[in-house]
């Protein structure tokens, strides 16, 4: 008796540990179900490099919103890297104890805030700010990079302080006995051990900027075109299903946002999977 | 040539400046929005409905959409995520399923909120035919927050001592009998901060929820087929169609709301995990 | 004969009168499920609050998702009516919709305050928004780059200035932005923007510009000497239900038409 009751219990934790496959399942069974037919319609090559989107006319291709997306995630990338391995080093390597105790709070604090609002805030802040003194039309890749490195920082310091702190005090007390100093010793030692693990916090921060909906939508000015430069408009994937999502009758205008659904859901599975095995540390 | 010394002194300075760095925006957004939210909000701006299109009146049918799709989410997602938690930690053991359940759960906590809100609208809202509602947009939350509930379980519960099951087995209990009986009674306190700090992500999402839960906002709602309005929508909506005074400065008033919703999360959530740590430690 | 007829006649006055007076009696309730044009919702929505303090036990849901989508789902019955701001188009007219126009609205061209230039020809419009007017100084403003803004794909107003202003043409917009608050907030913080909104969402952080020195203001509209003029519709599959009618008609009635006066728009009824 208790013994058949033990082999239910377990069964149904199994069964709910496999729910998030589940979910995973019916996520690419729905988005693929709606999306797919248009793309085998349209052929891969005309809606991935497609130049023009255009849904009124039924022409819909999506390369200058991948373009978009890679730009502004790079851009945000750029400030937010650098940025996020200085703090993860600072917390795990120099801060002192209560420091420490401030930061990681504000840190989680980053990562609660919801996106609305940091788009909300970019939007009444940041694209006037950058209208008045970089010139128009203020709604720019510059104030998307800014607002979604701020949003990716917290993923970027979280995972690299852990890989931080992951590599083996040995390490860098052999380094300090042979006269290194701290910061030598961290250049050389610490940062190139924790290097794949502070990839994967870089990835998975990618993954975020380029995932962000709300807040590109708010600021980026969403003009599906390449830009010529930071100050320019662009249109992220993101953006361009919740853009017309909501306007979108059923047919191929739809179909078509579903499609950029995939194209989208299939680039963040990549960056999941590459984190996922540079988190253990495997070689790609 | 600059001696190694200097350049310690430099690298030190450029760590410690990139944390204050990080203050520095935190401290910017939240006073940015609170300087100009805060004076909005008082009793009758919680307490009352909106009127004439959310430009007068208060926010009411908002908190109440919001607590509801964060009830169904939490409802739903949390026996399901614990569970989860208690079989990778208790039962998989090396089990090559596990690896995949865990994979699976990061996957899902990697896709875009706007894959969700597709999934959501295909599924929930379309093929099951539940309507823009508090149901649908509380079921696509549940599949959102269920990651952070089993990641967030799986850590409380390997915090357990493992001298504590070895006690419960000593004494005859069957493995289901320790698990509920003592390691999820140690573990609860844990537990909960994963709930709460879901509940948090829950009560800030936008993207998701702008193509499941609808955008009503004018009657409290009578039933799960209700459509609601979330606060985090309400900001997005009054920050884009904003046509009046009074609507932006309600929509700083919200996104106060929000950021205060989100720092009480968080900060009831440590306190809840710093007192857990100082009865396990002080048990053992 | 005569006789027979003035019985006849009271007889089917008192049933009727009596027909009515069930009908009251009955009270309708339920849900009405509205969405459509961000346009018209702004507008529904005040409808529908005053609507819903007479009527407490009819709930009326106003979802704000743009013209298109309320057509369609008015079609597919996501909605129980529709709202569009603009004519139907396309395939649209053949899939049995009753249309109803509520009233009549406008799309002013706005520019900056400080932008020199008052009036444009509908000419003039066009080749800026198809971009073949690029700098102010072509239409005799000052020497900058024009910044055009419209709205987001499925817009109403969107559809309804690209039917009139430039046809067949593809707009050539410097930023796409959300909402009729949206383009308003864009323009007001760009002294050399240009976007279009409803004459009645216009006020003292943008200014509106004739067209062919025609004002948009509600008599130009009704007149239809102010060129760019769009319907507020109400859409119903097949015939509008009792729930639907009672809506209908309490908005087209003289309480409704009273209200959209008072909001400045132009009144059909």
């Amino acid at each position: 008796m208790n013994k058949y009751r033990e082999w239910v219990i377990e069964k149904s934790l199994v069964a709910a540990a496999m729910v998030s496959l589940i979910i995973i399942a019916f996520i690419i069974i729905t988005i693929f179900r709606t999306g797919l037919p248009l793309i085998a319609e349209e052929g891969v090559f005309h809606f991935l490099f497609g130049m023009e989107w255009r849904p009124r006319r039924e022409i819909f291709g999506i390369f200058p919103m991948m373009a978009g997306t890679l730009l502004v995630t790079i851009l945000s990338m750029l400030i937010s890297v650098p940025l996020g391995i200085l703090a993860a080093t600072f917390l795990a390597e120099v801060a002192p104890q209560a420091i420490r105790s401030i930061l990681r709070p504000v840190i989680e604090l980053l990562a609660g805030i919801p996106s609305v609002v940091y788009g909300f805030v970019g939007l009444m802040a940041l694209v006037p700010f950058i209208r008045i003194h970089l010139g128009p039309p203020g709604f720019s890749m510059l104030a998307g990079a800014i607002v979604l490195a701020i949003m990716a920082l917290p993923i970027i310091i979280t995972i690299a302080e852990d890989a931080i702190n992951a590599v083996p005090k040995t390490y860098k007390e052999a380094s300090l006995a042979l006269g290194a100093t701290h910061w030598q010793t961290i250049r050389n030692v610490i940062l190139p051990a924790a290097r794949s693990g502070i990839l994967a916090g870089v990835v998975l921060g990618s993954g975020r900027a380029i995932g962000e909906t709300m807040a590109a939508i708010m600021v980026l000015g969403n003009i599906p075109a390449i830009p010529d430069s930071v100050l320019d408009p662009i249109r992220t994937l993101t953006a361009n299903v919740a853009l017309e999502m909501a306007y979108a009758a059923a047919g191929p205008h739809r179909q078509a946002l579903f499609a950029t659904g995939i194209v989208l859901f299939g680039a963040i599975s990549i960056l999941v999977i590459t984190a996922n095995r540079l988190r253990r540390g495997q070689q790609l | 040539m600059i001696s190694a010394y200097t350049k310690e002194k430099i690298a030190k300075l450029a760590l410690w400046l990139s944390s204050f760095v990080i203050l520095a925006v935190l401290l910017g957004i939240i006073a940015f929005v609170v300087v100009r939210g805060i004076g909005v909000i008082d009793l009758e701006f919680i307490s009352s409905m909106p009127r004439r299109g959310g430009r007068e009146g208060g926010i009411l049918t908002m908190i109440v959409g919001t607590l509801a799709i964060i009830a169904i989410s939490s409802i739903v997602a949390s026996p399901i995520g614990v569970a989860g938690g208690i079989y990778l930690t208790e039962y998989a053991g090396r089990h090559p399923l596990s690896k995949v359940i865990t994979f699976g759960a990061d996957w899902l906590a990697g896709v875009p909120s706007i894959i969700f809100g597709l999934f959501g609208f295909a599924f929930f809202v379309v093929f099951l035919g539940w309507g823009f509602s508090i149901l649908s947009g509380g079921m696509v939350l549940a599949c959102m927050i269920l990651n952070t509930i089993i990641r967030t379980s799986q850590e409380a519960i390997l915090a357990v001592p493992v001298s504590y099951r070895e006690a419960s087995y000593a004494l005859g209990a069957t493995k289901w009998q320790t698990v509920s009986k003592v390691v999820l009674k140690s573990a609860a306190p844990g537990i909960l901060t994963g709930v709460i700090l879901g509940i948090g992500r829950a009560a800030g999402e936008t993207a998701a929820i702008m193509l499941t839960a609808g955008s009503f906002m004018f009657r409290l709602p009578t039933s799960v087929f209700s459509s609601a309005r979330p606060m985090s929508l309400h900001l997005y909506i009054l920050a884009m169609e904003g046509v009046h005074p009074g609507a932006i400065a309600r929509a700083f008033g919200t996104a106060t709301l929000l950021i205060l919703v989100v720092i009480i999360a968080n900060l009831s959530s440590r306190a809840i995990m710093s007192y857990y740590t100082r009865t396990l430690r002080q048990e053992r | 004969m005569k006789r027979v007829f003035a019985l006849v006649l009271i007889v089917t006055m008192l049933l009727s009168i009596a027909g009515t007076g069930i009908a009251t009696t009955e009270v309708l309730r339920g849900t009405l499920v509205i969405g459509g044009s961000t346009t018209v919702y702004v507008v529904t929505v005040l409808l529908a609050e005053r609507f819903m303090e007479k009527y407490p036990d009819i709930r009326v849901e106003t979802h704000s998702v743009g013209s298109t989508a309320g057509i369609v789902g008015a079609n597919e019955g996501t909605f129980d009516i529709g709202m569009s701001s603009r004519w139907l188009r396309g395939d649209e007219p053949g899939w049995g919709l009753t249309e109803f126009v509520v009233y009549m609205d406008g799309l002013a061209p706005i520019v900056h305050p400080t932008n020199p230039v008052r009036d444009l020809t509908m000419k003039q419009l066009k080749k800026i928004f198809i971009g073949e007017i690029t700098n102010w100084k072509e239409v005799g403003g000052k020497d900058m780059p024009i910044t055009v803004i419209i709205r987001e794909e499925g817009s109403g107003a969107r559809g309804a200035f690209e039917d009139i202003v430039h046809e067949d043409i593809d707009p050539a917009p410097t930023l796409i932005l959300v909402g009729t608050g949206g383009v308003r907030a864009g323009v007001a913080g760009d002294p050399s923007a240009i976007s279009y909104i409803t004459p009645v969402a216009v006020d003292e952080t943008v200014r509106a510009l004739t067209v062919d020195g025609v004002e948009a203001i509600a008599a130009n509209v009704l007149a239809g000497t102010f060129p760019i003029i769009r319907p507020a519709l109400f859409l119903t599959k097949g015939e509008p239900s009792p729930l639907e009618q009672k809506f209908i008609d309490w908005v087209l009635g003289p309480e409704g038409q009273q209200m959209l006066e008072e909001m400045g728009l132009v009144r059909v009824r």
